[in-house]
């Protein structure tokens, strides 16, 4: 996920801050990208000079399938705050591909 | 400069305009509506690779990295010439059966995945060949692995990949492609000269930002809606030969998130990444950022200049490793990335 600059201290925070958002977390990286220097269109960054690329992997073991909805709700509230700030969703990982998202 | 809203608010300007792609409503209804399966008669086009119909090659198409969808294809193409592409897709116009290409079926919500459908498998296209010194050509199924393993032998390598030598071309200049040097070379997609794609017409056409620009732009990024990106000319820049990098600890978010944006505007490493940790022995957070440069020799790399304004608490020591090397450092993560 993309998130302006401008607002990036705030999401990164209350991510932090959020148990359901962090639990079973195996990675969380960040990079800050100029979006000056991303040129093709269908690349959809936000509109700010600055962006945060946030990577964040979590994991739901196998074995305790009554937490996976759970974890995917969890997943898809981040997405609707991500696009909330102005943000994207970068689309190979996103929570959800269907035809109105697109 | 024109700034979509969606991808679909560009989709509709440019397919105004692009002859080449004046199918693509066709396209679309193929794409999600379809519900028929596949006859297996001798409609069947001709094509040098094979359709398979067996339930061991359909499974293996039916789950992607994220394992949270299993939908399997009716068949899956295991092309073995770029030809073979546009007369699947023209069949499976015909008989209203959707398609979908997979790479190395790195998506996690089943992007890659086609109920009823065919998957065109594209590791069996994967050839590499140098063209000059400043650019080669791939085959979407070729890894970036492969790229590098022929241009890294003539000191070249693109400039931007994504952190995965083991994805595939097409995947990653269908998804866009983000790395730890996107802060100086932009996306995957931004360091590409020309495409090979097929549309939803079904025609193979090359495209660039001088020839047929829509369809061009369309397929870059276009996660395989606008086109399936059947091969691809890249950008070459001389090869570095070492990487050296070092980690830069803090303690809270927003020096942290500071010093971050100060390297990416400065842009005075080529590798720039950045991790939250747990706090160790205690609840809370730490927070890292990894540097690195790229270079000749190792022991002329001087960091010193590069951390001067920096905020953080303390450094680790600089590691040097090969740049072949520095190239390998995600793929066993990303080999099962949920796990590890």
């Amino acid at each position: 996920m993309f998130i302006p600059g401008s607002a990036a201290e705030e999401f990164v925070a209350r991510i932090l801050a959020t148990p359901s958002e962090v639990e079973g977390m195996t990675r969380f990286s960040l990079y800050t990208l100029s979006t000056y220097k991303f040129t093709r269109p269908m690349f959809m960054l936000p509109k700010a000079d600055l962006a945060l690329n946030i990577w964040l992997f979590r994991r739901v073991p196998i074995a305790d399938k009554s937490r996976y909805p759970e974890a995917v709700a969890a997943v898809r509230s981040l997405a609707e705050r991500v696009l909330a700030a102005s943000g994207k969703i970068y689309p190979p990982y996103a929570p959800y591909f269907t035809q109105p998202d697109w | 400069m024109f700034s979509p809203g969606t991808r679909r608010d560009f989709l509709r300007i440019v397919s105004a305009s692009a002859v080449s792609l004046s199918a693509l409503p066709e396209w679309g209804r193929a794409w999600w509506f379809a519900e028929t399966t596949l006859p297996r008669s001798k409609d069947l086009p001709k094509i040098d690779g094979a359709l398979i119909f067996n339930d061991e090659a359909r499974e293996r198409m039916a789950t992607d990295i994220g394992g949270n969808f299993h939908r399997l294809p009716v068949a899956v193409l295991r092309p073995r010439s770029v030809e073979d592409v546009p007369k699947v897709v023209h069949f499976a116009n015909k008989n209203g059966v959707r398609i979908a290409m997979r790479g190395q079926g790195h998506s996690q919500y089943g992007q890659t995945l086609v109920q009823d459908g065919i998957v065109i498998d594209s590791s069996t296209l994967n050839a590499v060949r140098l063209k000059d010194e400043r650019t080669v050509d791939a085959q979407a199924g070729a890894s970036w692995g492969e790229v590098t393993h022929l241009t890294l032998a003539q000191g070249l390598t693109p400039p931007a990949m994504g952190d995965t030598m083991t994805l595939s071309v097409g995947g990653i200049l269908s998804a866009g492609g983000v790395s730890n040097s996107s802060h100086l070379f932009g996306g995957v997609v931004d360091n590409v000269e020309e495409l090979d794609v097929v549309t939803g017409a079904g025609d193979l056409l090359r495209c660039s930002a001088q020839r047929n620009k829509g369809l061009f732009e369309l397929a870059l990024a276009g996660m395989g809606q606008c086109g399936l990106i059947v091969g691809a000319r890249l950008r070459l820049a001389p090869a570095p030969r070492w990487v050296v990098r070092r980690d830069l600890e803090y303690d809270d978010l927003t020096t942290f998130l500071s010093d971050h944006r100060t390297l990416a505007i400065q842009a005075p490493v080529e590798h720039l990444g950045g991790y939250v940790l747990p706090r160790e022995g205690g609840p809370g957070w730490r927070f890292r950022i990894n540097i690195g440069k790229f270079c000749a020799s190792p022991e002329k790399i001087d960091f010193g200049a590069v951390e001067s304004g920096l905020h953080f608490k303390s450094h680790s020591e600089p590691i040097a490793q090969s740049f072949s090397d520095y190239l390998q450092r995600e793929v066993a993560r990303n080999a099962a990335p949920w796990l590890r």
